[in-house]
């Protein structure tokens, strides 16, 4: 089992997928020549050549539609935004056309199309290249919505999403890609849909995902020391949600909190929430605590960046709160 | 062709009355006019005219046997022997689906719990969360509310309780409010045997003494139920406070004694009391309203309900347009009203739509007291008896005669200070009673 770091993994699985079908390519802004912009796609044009890694112009609406229409023609294209701020532009495509294509088409066309890039908070880049999309295409039916943790993860999600018959949305963390970890060799996927306990617990189930399950990791550290066990739940994919996962996490701790990078006001964690507040009310023993973005555009300034996002000592007191020991 | 006799709607809070007694049998010849039976309502008992004609071919309801507003009482047939089977059939199974659409979804029949070593077995049994096959059952016995007037528990807790069959008035919370958790259900320890629970008093028996009479369980009478009904709602849905304010009565003794020495007449302290209060409503007729939810009726007119103690609950006779009669009209009524009351002859119109209630308790020897409203109107003045008391007049100790009245006012239409420009303002009448002449 190698080591490596998350973009390593995802590069591992585009290619192996490339390799495996013909028909998946990769077109967006930077990924061939430059090897992308996070070196995510390094070495990939120099394996396939420039059909199947196409460096596209900015032009989010145009490629996006591309593909779309690539999918719809038999291509299992995977497109990369080079942020997922960027996808606001392509916001059309992806909505009116991936994810209801199949609906409208009376089942005629699949979309087996991927979208990956980076989404949510950068080190230090500001409003505009800060956002969280999860809740944003979450809400839309028709798309899925994979976001890892880890490397291992990552390789096994991505090559599940190309795989996938139906729109993928892919979502990454700039902050996340050097993150190290061992990664199985072969195929190893993760099931689209299946959650993961990373941490075993009774006392409290603390739901994160993405970048934020390293955050919540510490922050079980932390909360061990004070004699409070900590559950951790990964759900990887975050529509549709693993609700056995968590309904079985539930049960056993009765109490959770749930953390994510976006804003709070209609964050994903509202709907994870309001899940478990649905199926699970007699198994709560207190309010489920959430922890989130403030409700403010990203700031420039570190100090003001660090206070808008959740942090590690936010995860432990919440915690806290819910298991009664605040 | 078939008639049905419904039970009449006799009052608008009229739910269900009993048919008290029938006044004809089966087979009478009824015509319009014809009284058929008394039914006691929640407020009184009246008589039930026909309205149509008939042979009285079949009574549906007994004497004595309650039944809906709107249900088949009786059935009137044009032909002494008509065969009413069918109709019959079809009327009592409209009545029995009306009653269940009513009642709305019956609750499936769980089995009897065991009391548990904390409760004394009282209260409604409830099915357990989880199905199997065999549900346990759980004790729910009335919640000793803590904060904000409820039990605070988390959802598990709760279910938990209700699993183990643990009151959960029993179970002190260390959660946020005194909110019970997972913890203090599980760390929960039943009271020891023999601890004080509810039950009979165990008292020593003498010898000579006659053996304590049994525990009677009463049934609740038509008024009992409304007086419960109502008097709940009114205090769990008003914010109520209360201002007392004390009488010297020298003026009134005095006025009385005259006023009685006039033939025929016996003007009681409540009569005087009911005559002022009118007269202050005049002045303030904000005291004279209802809240309406989202608006405030301020009442043209002045009619005052006085409470009156009658077998097996009271009644609210109304004396109507109180401020324009004159104090022998008042007494004249109110002694009329509180006969027929106690007779249980009163008319729907004689006991609803007052606007303002006086209850007088002084005849009993209580000094003050705090009456509950009946809404929808904005207040009531308990009155409390006429006690002697000693107060220093420039330094010299002298004895005169007060009286205390509380105001209970519905604080969303009246503020402190109304309430005390109020019951000054008959403070003043009351102390100088020759302005009710006026």
């Amino acid at each position: 089992m190698a080591v490596m770091e998350m973009k390593e993994a995802i590069n591992q699985a585009l290619k192996e997928e490339m390799i495996r079908d013909e028909k998946v390519f990769i077109l967006g802004e930077e990924v061939a020549e430059y090897n992308g912009a996070y070196k995510v796609t390094k070495g990939l044009l120099d394996h396939f050549g420039p059909k199947r890694v196409i460096d596209t112009p900015i032009s989010e609406t145009g490629f996006t539609g591309l593909a779309v229409g690539a999918a719809m023609m038999g291509l299992r294209p995977v497109v990369e935004f080079m942020s997922f701020n960027f996808s606001f532009v392509a916001f059309d495509q992806i909505i009116s056309n991936a994810a209801k294509m199949y609906y409208m088409s009376g089942g005629l066309f699949n979309i087996p199309m991927v979208m990956r890039g980076p989404n949510g908070a950068g080190p230090r880049v500001s409003s505009q290249h800060s956002h969280n999309v999860e809740s944003l295409y979450a809400h839309f039916p028709g798309l899925r919505v994979m976001s890892p943790s880890n490397p291992a993860d990552a390789k096994g999600m991505l090559k599940s999403a190309i795989r996938c018959n139906d729109p993928v949305i892919f979502l990454e963390n700039e902050l996340a890609y050097s993150l190290k970890g061992e990664v199985p060799d072969g195929d190893n996927l993760v099931p689209i849909g299946k959650g993961d306990i990373k941490r075993e617990g009774t006392d409290v189930t603390i739901i994160a995902w993405s970048r934020m399950m390293s955050l919540a990791k510490a922050a079980a550290e932390e909360l061990a020391k004070e004699g409070i066990h900590a559950e951790l739940l990964d759900p990887r994919t975050l529509k549709p949600l693993d609700m056995p996962l968590i309904a079985a996490s539930v049960k056993k701790t009765n109490r959770v909190v749930v953390v994510e990078e976006g804003h709070y006001f209609c964050g994903l964690g509202s709907q994870v929430a309001e899940s478990i507040y649905r199926d699970l009310f007699d198994y709560l023993d207190a309010p489920i605590q959430r922890i989130a973005q403030g409700e403010n555009p990203m700031p420039y300034a570190a100090n003001l960046e660090a206070a808008t996002l959740p942090s590690v000592e936010k995860i432990v007191m919440a915690a806290k709160q819910a298991a009664y020991r605040a | 062709m078939p008639t049905s006799m419904l039970m009449p709607s006799l009052s608008p809070t009229m739910e269900e009355g009993v048919v008290a007694k029938w006044l004809v049998k089966e087979g009478d010849f009824i015509k319009p006019g014809t009284m058929l039976c008394s039914v006691e309502t929640d407020k009184t008992t009246v008589d039930y005219e026909s309205m149509d004609e008939g042979f009285l071919r079949k009574i549906v309801v007994p004497g004595g046997s309650p039944a809906k507003v709107n249900q088949l009482i009786a059935v009137l047939t044009e032909d002494k022997n008509e065969d009413i089977t069918q109709y019959l059939e079809k009327a009592l199974k409209k009545d029995q689906e009306q009653l269940a659409a009513k009642a709305g979804p019956k609750p499936a029949p769980t089995p009897a719990a065991a009391p548990s070593a904390a409760s004394n077995g009282s209260g409604p049994a409830r099915a357990s969360y989880t199905p199997g096959p065999a549900p346990r059952v759980a004790v729910a016995p009335e919640p000793v509310p803590s904060a904000g007037g409820r039990v605070l528990a988390s959802p598990l807790a709760r279910r938990m309780a209700e699993e183990a069959g643990i009151p959960l008035s029993g179970v002190a919370g260390s959660g946020p409010n005194g909110r019970i958790i997972r913890a203090d259900v599980e760390n929960y320890k039943p009271p020891a045997k023999g601890a004080k629970t509810e039950g009979p008093v165990q008292r020593p028996l003498y010898g000579s003494l006659a053996p304590i009479a049994p525990t009677q369980d009463l049934p609740l009478n038509m008024m009992r139920k409304t007086i419960g009904k109502r008097l709940l709602e009114s205090t769990q849905s008003m914010p109520v406070f209360y201002a007392t304010m004390k009488v010297d009565m020298g003026a009134i003794n005095g006025l009385r004694a005259q006023l009685n020495r006039a033939p025929g007449y016996k003007v009681s302290v409540n009569d005087i009391v009911v005559k002022a209060t009118a007269f202050a409503l005049r002045e303030f007729p904000q005291v004279n309203s209802s809240y309406m939810g989202d608006f405030i009726r301020q009442n043209a007119n002045i009619d005052i309900c006085v409470a009156v103690s009658i077998d097996g609950g009271l009644i609210t006779p109304i004396v109507r347009d109180a401020d324009q009669k004159g104090l022998g009209l008042i007494s004249t009524e109110i002694k009329g009203l509180v006969a027929k009351a106690k007779a249980g002859k009163l008319a729907p119109d004689e006991y609803q739509g007052g606007t303002f209630t006086v209850s007088n308790l002084g005849m009993y020897g209580v000094d003050e007291f705090t009456a509950i409203i009946n809404p929808p109107q904005a207040a009531i003045l308990a009155v409390g008896g006429i006690q002697p008391e000693v107060y220093l007049d420039n330094g010299v100790a002298k004895q005169r005669d007060v009286m205390k009245m509380t105001l209970s006012s519905d604080h969303r239409i009246i503020d402190g200070a109304l309430a005390a420009q109020f019951l000054s303002g008959l403070k003043s009448l009351l102390e100088n009673p020759v302005w009710l002449m006026l």
